[in-house]
């Protein structure tokens, strides 16, 4: 066979293979991302972008977490690779836009990319030589990648006066931890600016320097311990434009046009009006913007309902703090090392205000804040605080007496200048509702895939801050066909159960959908969203260092599965100290033959269950064993299952119906009365009877933890409502191991309704001993005559040998009695 | 006056210092002391001539092994189920084969130590002590070594694969009382003990002239430097050429030796293997084999873990206890399965168990050891001893007692400080046959 056939065969069985593989993949499961390539587009034109991950070939479009980017075409290319072209518009927000892919089977994992404004360029190696540079022309982007050790050099013109600021997105891309460096040099080599972590940009990192004359500026790109690896990619923004790293204030009233006064890393500094949005948002992405361009990130600015008091100085100590009302929103920056500044305002007793310092949250300045509250007439102290849940301070205020009161803020290393501003809201204590969805795969936020005509659960937790009472929630945009049923929580809880069904017929499709929380009290109209954390880059013990955060959550119906499961809804409760069995069978379609995993969801308050049950091959049914402790919580909750089953290449997992589990109070107290028996006897064992709720039915009781080598009656005791006590009596065989048991539980079961319902109470105690030596008054035999007893020389007893130390004490021991 | 504190008065003392002029410093003197003091026993009968200590790294779950609490709610009793054992007894399904020997062998249900941490936890369980900053004490194997030395050419003291942790060395003592490590694993394919064979080229008589050789060179350091690492050299030395000159002691590390059957019933797999060399090697002589298998800190999934993790053990361990009693060796050979703890009574949210010291399941066979015994035994939750615990101590002073050692002899530690084998250790005569 010639090579060329060989080849060509080689290639022939290569395209089987993979024709095969994607015909199984009909029922293929979640799609996930790792990237998209390029990591960040040109807003105003159409970019194809190549995004890779696994089980893709079933794409079928792109759902956003902003507005701006439309999908021109998207071409699943392989089960790896999907070819897709984006619009985006020329007014679409800069910077960081995530999305998810959403697949016949699924919905992908979470990924980010950039909206930039300048010209893209590719980084082009060999550029590692400071001598011989990439050229690139002002104000454009860089996309790159630092490899091991790995240093890249790019080099602009410049003429004198002229701005040149480099800011770098590295970790902000969400591929790895990589900590990125940037500096500016001029041609003689010598660094005007250097950068690691800009506290702004976190990990990432900016430089701004105004060019000492004319001549080419070179910027250095390197991960700051020389380290990299090909997923060390980045974005270099090379340009003129402006990159401020603070702002005050740093918010106002929705709706409001506020004088900003900005800062750039060379304390030069500006002002420009913002208008701050209407949309409800408490925080808005402020891009900074001049005739030579637009910053590439956002500095955050906050939307709330209060007036900005702004510093005026000097205002270094108590007594000349700057007047303000309250509630109110007090900026400023602490511009020096030492500087404290404080604000006054005046409040009546009891009056409550809650202090929030937004320093390195929100606005990323290099503040680490330091908060004090004060009386404003003598100074005394009213309260404090450094951290509170970050290095920002809080301080829930409630006035001691009428009077003014002074809020006083510094560094807490006595540090300052020009970025590090901050802002401190006095306000009324607001209620707060929050809703959050667990991580079912621990690093990745939740989403919801229901194929047709099935179910699928997850749980979801409220936060209720200054409120209490009934929730009503609603998923705002489900797709249709979709439904969660009647999601309610009531007052006391805090985490519930929540079942997705779709209809058989319903379309697939994904949506974001809108977690809208109310409070069932019309008097009261407290709304609150879901807040969905991902992590993207996690550092040194999984720790979060870089993610998104979401307000919606992704939820799609997606191709039918061959496989439905329900649970038998038991008839009976678990009673507390009791066991049940929960029976669940699958409805399988021809041709499903797989285990099917199951677990509950979650357990109700007090119950165990079984997690490693499955419903096994070719079979349909398991029960899951569950048991109730003595404290579980009676009253009636919703149960689901969920199970877990191999379809197509990858792994499904659907729920059950939402099942009641009714946790009742035992019917009966047992207690197991203390008894012993000797070997090759029997023991009687009594169990005193208490009952506790009303019963018609007989109940048998078994002895059960019997030590080996007893053994118990063959028939069950007998229990009824008016029974006081059972007795067992139970046979000690020669072969018994003499000792205390305590390991005797009784097994009650009460049948009803055909079910079983099943009380274990143990506590028991049997003692196994030896027998009696004979007894003394026994009948004694005639006495024989003595012997003469032999003196009996007394052996020593043998002295155990003594350490060093114990001779020591010994000695000393002696010596004192001698004394 | 006398001092109280000294057996030496004032007077006394300057005798001594002048003595140090005529070639006797104090610290000789004082060595010599000690040494004259030191609490010394002679060897009482051995019941146990080897013991085969498997240690299972990490710490095995009680519940899930030794002690299971059936009829405890589910969040506590795990998720495996119980079997009675031939004795009637009731131990965890995880270990069918062993149920059917539960007459040959005995379990402490009682274990107990404070040492939540793996490395303390370690400590405790190969030298009988809790660890001190003070003085690293000696494992159960380099005393065992020091205390009775070579037995037919073959190292006292063997590891299987490795030395498998810090404290299973030697401690305060010298290094010559160190582990033979075997350095591969017998589950490997092409398994061989390093070092074991001459190099290729070198036949006997040219070995034997590259020995004197050395000798000679050896010779002058040993006459020059007298630290116990010159010394402990030497007896490297003198016993690697033992173990190289002698067929037997060679063929003890070759498991192609052993029938293809009996490597099949203990498994072909790491556990089984491992056994079954530990075996050979107490078959051949040795004394003290440690060897390790898996990983039992199980703090996520334990059901699926253990479902993994322990049937070549069980399976492997029911063969060695046959293998053992079959051909006679059980009696004067014990066999050891110990961890550095056990694990939480309550199963944690990621389905597992975490570290639990107040009480845990030793195994015991042969040896001496009476076989169907349960000694102890904890409480309904398997959180706490409720009957007869034992402690590290009492395990170490019972396996040394077995051995022949009393446990309270005197080592010399540096410093000339005479420290006990085991401090305060109780024989656990209830296990005894």
């Amino acid at each position: 066979m010639s090579r060329w056939i060989m080849r060509n065969c080689q290639y022939l069985v290569g395209s089987v293979l993979l024709t095969s593989i994607l015909a199984s993949t009909a029922f293929a499961v979640q799609p996930s991302l790792t990237a998209m390539n390029p990591q960040g587009i040109r807003r105003g034109v159409d970019t194809e972008v190549t995004i890779s991950g696994a089980r893709l070939a079933d794409a079928k479009e792109l759902l956003f977490y902003q507005p701006g980017v439309v999908v021109k075409s998207l071409t699943p290319a392989s089960e790896t690779q999907v070819k897709a072209v984006l619009t985006v518009a020329a007014d679409c927000k800069l910077g960081i836009h995530a999305f998810r892919m959403a697949t016949a089977s699924g919905v992908s994992n979470l990924r980010t990319f950039t909206v930039g404004h300048m010209a893209e360029v590719t980084e082009v190696e060999p550029n590692s030589d400071f001598a011989a540079p990439q050229v690139v022309a002002i104000n454009s982007t860089v996309n790159g990648v630092v490899l091991t050790e790995d240093v890249d050099y790019y080099v602009v013109d410049a003429k004198k006066g002229q701005r040149i600021s480099a800011e770098l997105e590295g970790i902000r891309l969400g591929l790895t931890f990589f900590d990125a460096y940037v500096a500016i040099l001029n041609s003689a080599r010598f660094e005007l600016a250097r950068s690691d972590d800009a506290a702004l940009l976190r990990q990432d990192c900016l430089c701004t320097v105004v060019a000492p004359e004319d001549g080419k500026y070179i910027v250095q790109v390197r991960e700051s311990s020389y380290g990299g690896n090909s997923q060390s990619k980045y974005r270099l923004h090379i340009g003129e434009f402006p990159r401020p790293l603070s702002v005050v204030p740093a918010g106002g009233k929705p709706g409001e046009t506020i004088n900003a006064k900005w800062t750039d890393a060379t304390g030069a500094q500006w002002e420009s009006q913002i208008t701050l949005p209407t949309d409800g948002s408490p925080v808005f992405d402020a891009f900074a913007q001049d005739e030579r361009g637009v910053s590439p990130s956002p500095n955050r600015l906050r939307v709330v309902d209060l007036d900005n008091v702004i510093e005026v100085e000097p205002n270094n100590s108590w007594k000349e703090a700057t007047p303000a009302s309250a509630p109110a929103a007090y900026n400023g920056v602490i511009s020096e090392p030492g500087d404290t500044d404080y604000f006054k305002f005046t409040a009546k007793k009891g009056q409550r205000y809650s202090i929030t310092v937004f320093a390195r949250k929100v606005l990323r300045s290099r503040l680490d804040s330091v908060l004090y509250v004060r009386n404003a007439a003598t100074g005394a102290s009213v309260g404090s605080n450094d951290d509170s849940g970050g290095p920002d301070s809080a301080f829930q205020f409630t006035a001691p007496a009428d009077g003014d009161y002074s809020v006083g803020i510094r560094d807490h290393l006595n540090a300052g200048g020009p970025n590090y501003a901050y802002r401190i809201e006095l306000a009324p204590l607001k209620p707060k509702l929050t809703f959050t969805v667990p991580e079912k795969v621990r690093y990745f936020s939740t989403t919801i895939s229901v194929p047709q005509g099935n179910n699928v659960a997850m749980m979801m937790s409220a936060s209720r801050a200054g409120f209490g009472g009934d929730l009503g929630v609603e998923f705002a945009g489900i797709p249709t066909g979709l439904s969660a049923g009647d999601v309610k929580y009531a007052a006391n809880q805090t985490s519930i159960p929540v079942l997705f069904s779709a209809a058989a017929d319903a379309p697939v499709a994904a949506s974001l959908v809108d977690v809208v929380g109310k409070l069932v009290d019309p008097a009261k109209q407290i709304v609150g969203h879901l807040s969905q954390r991902t992590m993207l880059v996690r550092g040194q013990n999984n720790r979060d260092v870089w993610g998104h955060d979401g307000n919606r959550m992704a939820i799609a119906v997606t191709n039918k599965v061959p496989f439905r499961i329900e649970i038998v809804q038991p008839k009976v409760p678990v009673v507390r100290n009791g066991s049940m069995q929960l029976k669940v069978i699958a409805h399988r379609e021809e041709g499903h033959t797989a285990a099917i995993r199951l677990r509950m969801l979650y357990n109700p308050s007090g119950i165990g269950s079984s997690g490693s049950i499955s419903i096994p091959a070719n079979k349909n049914e398991a029960s899951i064993p569950m048991t109730a402790n003595g404290g579980a919580v009676i009253g009636k909750w919703p149960i689901i299952i969920v199970g877990q089953s191999a379809v197509g290449n990858g792994t499904v997992e659907v729920a059950t119906q939402m099942a009641e589990l009714e946790v009742a109070d035992r019917f009966f107290d047992l207690a197991i009365q203390k008894s012993a028996g000797e070997l090759g006897q029997s023991a009687q064992i009594v169990v005193k009877v208490t009952k506790k709720i009303d019963f018609a039915e007989i109940a048998d009781v078994q002895l059960l933890g019997l030590p080996a080598n007893t053994t118990g009656p063959t028939e069950p005791g007998k229990l009824s409502q008016d029974s006081e006590e059972i007795v067992f009596n139970v046979v000690i065989t020669e072969k018994a191991r003499p000792g205390t048991y305590k390991s005797l539980v009784c097994r009650a079961i009460l049948m009803r309704n055909g079910e079983p319902i099943t009380t274990t109470l143990g506590g028991g105690e049997l003692r196994v001993d030896k027998p009696l030596p004979p007894k003394v008054d026994a009948p004694k035999p005639a006495p024989k005559p003595m012997p003469v007893p032999k003196p009996v020389v007394a052996e020593a007893p043998k002295e155990k040998p003594l350490s060093r130390l114990e001779k020591l004490r010994k000695a000393r021991e002696e010596a004192k009695q001698g004394q | 006056m006398k001092c109280f504190g000294s057996p030496l008065g004032r007077r006394g003392f300057l005798q001594v210092g002048a003595l140090g002029g005529l070639g006797l410093s104090l610290s000789d003197l004082f060595q010599a002391e000690a040494q004259a003091e030191k609490k010394h026993y002679d060897f009482i009968d051995a019941k146990a001539k080897s013991v085969i200590h498997i240690y299972l790294p990490g710490g095995m779950a009680h519940q899930e092994s030794f002690d299971p609490k059936p009829y405890s709610p589910i969040e506590y009793r795990g998720e495996m189920g119980s079997i009675k054992t031939n004795t009637g007894e009731v131990i965890s399904q995880t270990l069918p084969n062993l149920a059917k020997l539960a007459d040959k062998f005995a379990i402490i249900r009682s274990m107990t130590h404070g040492e939540a941490a793996h490395e303390r936890g370690t400590h405790n369980m190969f030298t009988g002590y809790k660890p001190s900053p003070a003085l690293s004490y000696p494992s159960f194997g380099s005393v065992v070594s020091h205390e009775y030395g070579p037995r037919q050419n073959l190292p006292p003291y063997v590891c299987i694969p490795n030395q498998p942790n810090e404290f299973a060395g030697t401690g305060y003592l010298s290094s010559s009382f160190a582990p033979f490590s075997l350095g591969s694993d017998p589950a490997s394919a092409g398994f061989k003990v390093r070092d074991l064979a001459l190099p290729s080229g070198v036949a006997d008589d040219r070995f034997a002239r590259r020995r004197s050789a050395l000798d000679a060179v050896n010779e002058y350091f040993t006459a020059k430097d007298k630290s116990d690492n010159v010394k402990a050299m030497s007896t490297f030395y003198e016993r690697a050429y033992s173990l190289v000159s002698s067929k037997e002691a060679r063929e003890a590390f070759d498991l192609e030796k052993e029938d293809t059957k009996l490597r099949d019933s203990y498994g072909r797999n790491q556990a089984g293997q491992r056994l079954l060399m530990a075996r050979r090697l107490v078959e051949a002589g040795v004394r003290m084999v440690t060897l390790t298998y898996g990983g039992w800190d199980m703090h996520q999934n334990i059901t699926n873990s253990m479902n993994g993790t322990m049937p070549p053990l069980d399976q492997a361990l029911a063969s060695l206890i046959r293998d053992l009693d079959q051909r006679g060796l059980l009696d004067s050979t014990m066999v050891m399965v110990s961890s550095e703890f056990g694990r939480t009574p309550k199963i944690n949210a990621n389905a597992g168990r975490d570290h639990w010291p107040k009480v845990f399941s030793v195994m015991l066979a042969g040896g001496g050891i009476k076989g169907g015994t349960i000694y102890g035994s904890s409480n309904a939750t398997a959180s706490e001893p409720e009957f007869d615990p034992v402690n590290p101590a009492d395990l170490a002073t019972t396996m040394y007692h077995q051995m022949g050692i009393v446990a309270d002899k005197e080592l010399m530690a540096p410093g000339d400080r005479p420290i006990e084998i085991v401090d305060g250790g109780k024989v656990i005569k209830g296990l005894l046959a």
